[in-house]
C-alpha cells in the first residue's frame, strides 16, 4: 500500500514536471514563435496565408493616416522602413498613442497582392522610453524601430 | 518597555509597508507624467516592482528547494512554500498592472506575445507548486517533491527576461539593464530603484512571517493529531 501510494506520488511528481518542460521547450523553439510578421514577409507570403487570421507589425507611414470619425474608419500604411508598405483598413476608434511614425501590430486578413490588410485589431506599441517633460533628451526612434524588428 | 519578538517584527512590516507607500506617493503626485504616455506609465511603479519581487520569489525559491533537498528540515520546505506563495501572488498583480497599463497604450488588456505569455505559465508552475505541495502529507515526500519543482520554476525566469530580445512582442524591451544604459530620465529611474527595493523588502518580510506561520500550524496539528 505505502510503495503503491509512494509511486502514484512520483507519477503525478513528473507528470508536472514534464509538462513544464514541454511548455518550456515549446517555447524555446524560437524561430517558429512568431507573434507577428514583417511587412515584408506577410507580403511575400500572402498567398500562403489566405483566409487565415495574421499579425503584422511594421512603422505607421507619415502623412498616411486618414481617420474618419464620423464611421469609424481608419485607413493608414505601415511599412518596414525599407521599402515594402501594407495598406491597412481598420474599423475602430485607435489607441490613444496611435500616430503617423508609431510603431504598430495589426490583426486581420491580407490581400491575394500582399498589399493591402483588413484589420480587425489594432495594437500600438512602445518603446522602452520614459521620459520627464522637462528632460532635453529627444525620444530615440529608433528603439522603437529595433523592438519591432529586430535589427 | 522591552519590544516582543512579535512585536518587532510588526513594526517592521509596518515600516517597510509605509517605504512602498511613500515610493506610491512620489509615483502618484511628486514626479511629473511622461512625455508620451502621459499618466498612466506611472503604474510602472508597481508593475515593474511586482515583476522583480517575481523573479525574486523564483530565485529564492530554489535557493530554499536546494536547502530542502540537502538537509530535510521542515524550515526549508516552509520558506519554500512560502516564497511559492508570494510568487504566485506578486505574478497576479504583474499581469493585472499590465493588463490596466496595455489597455490605454497598446489597445488590448492581453495578447499572447512571448512575454506575457511566459509570465502566465511563471504563474501556472508556482500554482502548481502549491497543488503539488498540498496533495502530500507532510514529510520527506512532500519535501523532495516540491523541492524539485522548486528548482526547476526558476528557469522560467531567464526565459522571461529575455523574451523580449529573443522574440517580435507586443511588450516593450528592457529598460532598466540593457546596453547603452537605462532609457529613464534620472528622477523617474531613482524612484523606480526605490520601488523596487522597498516591493522586495516587504516581499521577504512576507516570505519570512509566512514561513513561520507554516511552521507554527504544522506544529499545532502535530499536536492534535
Amino acid at each position: 500500500m505505502a510503495v503503491k501510494k509512494k509511486n502514484t506520488h512520483l507519477i503525478i511528481g513528473g507528470i508536472v514536471i514534464v509538462g513544464a518542460i514541454i511548455a518550456l521547450s515549446v517555447l524555446q523553439l524560437g524561430e517558429d514563435v512568431v507573434y507577428f510578421y514583417t511587412p515584408e514577409e506577410a507580403s511575400l507570403k500572402a498567398a500562403t496565408l489566405q483566409g487565415k487570421t495574421i499579425k503584422v507589425g511594421g512603422m505607421v507611414k507619415v502623412g498616411s493616416v486618414n481617420w474618419q470619425a464620423e464611421n469609424l474608419d481608419l485607413n493608414f500604411v505601415i511599412s518596414n522602413l525599407k521599402g515594402t508598405e501594407i495598406a491597412i483598413a481598420h474599423k475602430g476608434t485607435p489607441p490613444d498613442l496611435f500616430k503617423e511614425g508609431s510603431g504598430v501590430v495589426v490583426s486581420g486578413l491580407i490581400s491575394d497582392d500582399g498589399k493591402s490588410i483588413k484589420s480587425d485589431r489594432l495594437m500600438v506599441k512602445h518603446s522602452e522610453e520614459y521620459r520627464a517633460p522637462t528632460d532635453d533628451a529627444n525620444m530615440d526612434h529608433m528603439l522603437l524601430k529595433q523592438s519591432l524588428f529586430k535589427e | 518597555m522591552l519590544m516582543s519578538k512579535h512585536n518587532k517584527e510588526f513594526f517592521l512590516g509596518l515600516a517597510l509597508f509605509f517605504v512602498v507607500e511613500i515610493c506610491w506617493f512620489f509615483a502618484l503626485f511628486i514626479v511629473p507624467a511622461e512625455k508620451m504616455q502621459g499618466e498612466v506609465y506611472r503604474i510602472i511603479y508597481l508593475h515593474v516592482a511586482s515583476a522583480v519581487t517575481t523573479f525574486l520569489a523564483a530565485f529564492i525559491l530554489m535557493i530554499f528547494s536546494i536547502l530542502s533537498l540537502r538537509s530535510q528540515a521542515d524550515r526549508w520546505m516552509h520558506l519554500g512554500r512560502a516564497s511559492a506563495e508570494v510568487g504566485l501572488i506578486f505574478t497576479v498583480l504583474t499581469l493585472i498592472t499590465g493588463s490596466i497599463w496595455g489597455r490605454p497604450t497598446w489597445g488590448v488588456y492581453w495578447t499572447w506575445d512571448a512575454r506575457l505569455t511566459t509570465t502566465l505559465i511563471l504563474g501556472i508552475l508556482y500554482a502548481g507548486y502549491l497543488v503539488l505541495y498540498s496533495s502530500f502529507p507532510h514529510g520527506q515526500e512532500r519535501s523532495r517533491a516540491s523541492a524539485i519543482l522548486g528548482i526547476l520554476i526558476f528557469s522560467c525566469v531567464p526565459v522571461i527576461y529575455k523574451s523580449v530580445t529573443w522574440w517580435r512582442t507586443l511588450h516593450q524591451p528592457p529598460t532598466l539593464i540593457r546596453e547603452g544604459g537605462s532609457t529613464l530620465s534620472p528622477e523617474f529611474l531613482y524612484l523606480l530603484i526605490a520601488s523596487i527595493f522597498s516591493m522586495v523588502l516587504l516581499s521577504l518580510w512576507f516570505i519570512s512571517v509566512r514561513a513561520k506561520n507554516l511552521a507554527l500550524k504544522h506544529e499545532i496539528e502535530s499536536l492534535s493529531v
